[in-house]
């Protein structure tokens, strides 16, 4: 079984590299490999639960990226012009610093996200015992939760410079998390 | 992908993806460069330390003699609040006793062999761990980091619109930064389910303080071991009163006779020679990411319990998934070199992605020298100083301050490398 899930992964990275490598795309080809790889993870679960979807995506990756040696490999020497999109991050020559607004956005992302993201976990812990889940699972729950949301928010919030919205992304999970901060000193 | 996704997106995530990357690429690099040496941390301690005694097996009579041996040998200094005994395993075959104050190897018949002197090898864990910052502030500041991973990964994707159709695309002998550009977003895409596992898992262990503390000021009246007691069990109630050795080699009988598939990892001792203690047993379980089950013994080697990280709570089966999943030591030998070769990959992710930036900024006209020499510096320095402070291990022994080697050295690269910019600085910089 686990031969199988490894194979599948390859055949659908294989799969996948014939239909992206056409001049159109086609539905079929695209579902077939997406299809293959989700089999071998399938049969990696069956095999042996998260180990084996564990081991079968490293067969994937590794296929995959023989495939992109292969495409290094092939690729002819040419020089064609790189990009110079502007990223944002530094001013260009003239410009202000904006140093106010550099650390506002860094406090906002880094000292919000945080708080904002612990207010989801024990939101979600409280959230979980409400429907029965067992007190272990619940405290799990917000290990996984805090850094994930806080990733999520972080990356949201760099997505907007309108400090309303960003002001709005934290106070929503603060306001929501009011039940469950309540209860939880309660208890 | 590129119908799905507006322009101005694309571009938001992007600069959201440079913003992130470059507040926090350095410390990113290094802990990815030095988490993929890690891998072969077992594999590195038996190098740093040849001769070192190595068994498949060791009796368990053999193992209360070492503990106790060990024990006496601490008498009259203050007592040790653990006993950590690493049991013989495929990928370290060794038997090693751990205190609070010591750590001795123990040859085939339990008797003392000389001190552990891996100290190389645990200042590249520490390096990773905490990048040899106080503990609690050092893993929490790399926790972040593993957030800060997920957090690129997800601008990475969203500033990618064409990221299937190019996935397999790779003008990698293309030097104008297009090439640059290629290999750190086709790494990227295809090491995606390795870095989302790596950095969620990491965050997760990193975090795990303060996200404790959190869940312990709200609902456990701040008791933070309480906490991880739901998941992996309590500690017990101590009792400082004197008490008899452990018998360890009772609870090693019982599980070599009751768990005969599970292979014995550790064996804790708990408050040990007091009336308090107890012995803890580390099974590992074959085709299983849990970093093992704990089986708990009283002091007379007498089963009481299982805390269920094999077969109890989903979430304490995730929590203890989380060790093995992030060191890649699930699958012996092969996976490690696939943990290698994706770790590698991670690590020249970071590494470009800066270059691709000061790339992007002198094509349009603004030359980074100083920034430039001082990426120089981090990407080759800190290999360079991981190097010289092996070399100091090999040459001047175990004793050696090798934290303040590896922060002097990476110090005083970035700097040469700075100088030598101003002194001669690069047309392509």
């Amino acid at each position: 079984m686990m031969t199988a899930g490894g194979l599948f992964g390859i055949l659908g990275i294989g799969a996948l590299r014939f239909a992206w490598g056409r001049a159109n795309r086609s539905v079929i080809l695209n579902t077939a490999g997406w299809m293959l790889i989700g089999a071998g993870l399938a049969a990696g679960w069956v095999y042996a639960g998260a180990w084996g979807v564990s081991i079968a995506s490293l067969w994937a990756m590794a296929a995959a990226l023989i495939l992109l040696a292969i495409a290094a490999w092939r690729d002819p020497a040419r020089k064609s012009r790189g990009s110079d999109r502007r990223a944002g991050m530094l001013p260009e020559p003239g410009e202000p610093r904006h140093l106010a607004k550099r650390i506002t956005t860094f406090a906002i992302v880094v000292g919000g996200g945080l708080v904002a993201a612990i207010a989801i976990g024990v939101m979600t812990r409280w959230a979980a015992l409400t429907v029965n889940a067992s007190v272990a699972d619940a405290n799990v729950l917000v290990f996984f939760a805090v850094p994930l949301v806080w990733s999520i928010l972080a990356f949201l919030l760099l997505m907007t410079e309108n400090r309303k919205r960003q002001l709005v992304c934290i106070a929503l999970p603060l306001i929501a998390a009011i039940p469950a901060i309540v209860k939880g000193s309660m208890s | 992908m590129s119908r799905m996704i507006e322009t101005g997106t694309v571009k938001q995530a992007l600069s959201a993806h440079a913003a992130i990357g470059l507040l926090a690429g350095a410390l990113l690099y290094i802990v990815s460069l030095t988490g993929t040496v890690a891998v072969f941390y077992e594999e590195l301690q038996r190098i740093e330390q040849v001769h070192a005694p190595e068994m498949s097996s060791i009796d368990r009579v053999a193992v209360q003699r070492g503990v106790e041996a060990v024990l006496a040998s601490e008498a009259g200094k203050p007592r040790t609040t653990h006993l950590y005994v690493h049991l013989p395993t495929e990928g370290l075959p060794r038997t090693t006793i751990t205190t609070d104050t010591q750590a001795v190897h123990l040859d085939r018949t339990g008797a003392i062999a000389g001190p552990e002197q891996i100290a190389w090898s645990d200042f590249l864990v520490q390096l990773h761990y905490t990048l040899n910052l106080p503990a609690l502030v050092g893993i929490t500041v790399v926790g972040i980091l593993g957030v800060l991973m997920l957090a690129l990964s997800f601008s990475g994707v969203v500033a990618l619109p064409r990221i299937f159709r190019d996935a397999f695309r790779l003008r990698a002998r293309n030097s104008n930064g297009v090439g640059l550009a290629d290999w750190h977003n086709r790494l990227s895409v295809w090491t995606l389910p390795f870095s989302l596992a790596i950095a969620l898992t990491g965050a997760m262990i990193g975090m795990a303080t303060i996200t404790a503390y959190a869940i312990a000021s709200n609902s456990y009246g701040g008791d933070v071991e309480a906490v991880y007691a739901t998941v992996f069990g309590g500690e017990g109630k101590p009792d400082a009163a004197p008490a008899p050795v452990p018998n360890v080699a009772a609870a090693l009988e019982y599980m070599a006779r009751a768990y005969p598939e599970v292979a014995v990892t550790y064996a804790t001792l708990h408050n040990p020679m007091t009336k308090g203690q107890h012995v803890q047993i580390v099974g590992d379980h074959e085709r299983r990411l849990i970093f093992g089950e704990y089986y708990d013994f009283d002091a007379f080697g007498r089963f009481h319990k299982t805390a269920g990280l094999a077969d109890g709570q989903v979430g304490q089966q995730a929590a203890a998934s989380a060790y093995k999943l992030h060191f890649g030591s699930f699958g012996g030998l092969p996976v490690k070199l696939a943990y290698f070769l994706l770790g590698a990959a991670l690590t020249a992710i970071c590494a470009t992605g800066t270059y691709i930036w000061l790339g992007k900024r002198r094509r349009r006209g603004m030359q980074e020298h100083a920034l430039h020499a001082l990426w120089n510096g981090v990407v080759a320095g800190t290999p360079a100083a991981l190097t010289i402070t092996f070399l100091a291990r090999i040459l001047f022994g175990n004793a050696m301050a090798f934290s303040a080697i590896f922060w002097l050295a990476l110090a005083a690269i970035m700097a040469s490398a700075l100088l030598f910019s101003a002194w001669r600085p690069s047309p392509d910089s």
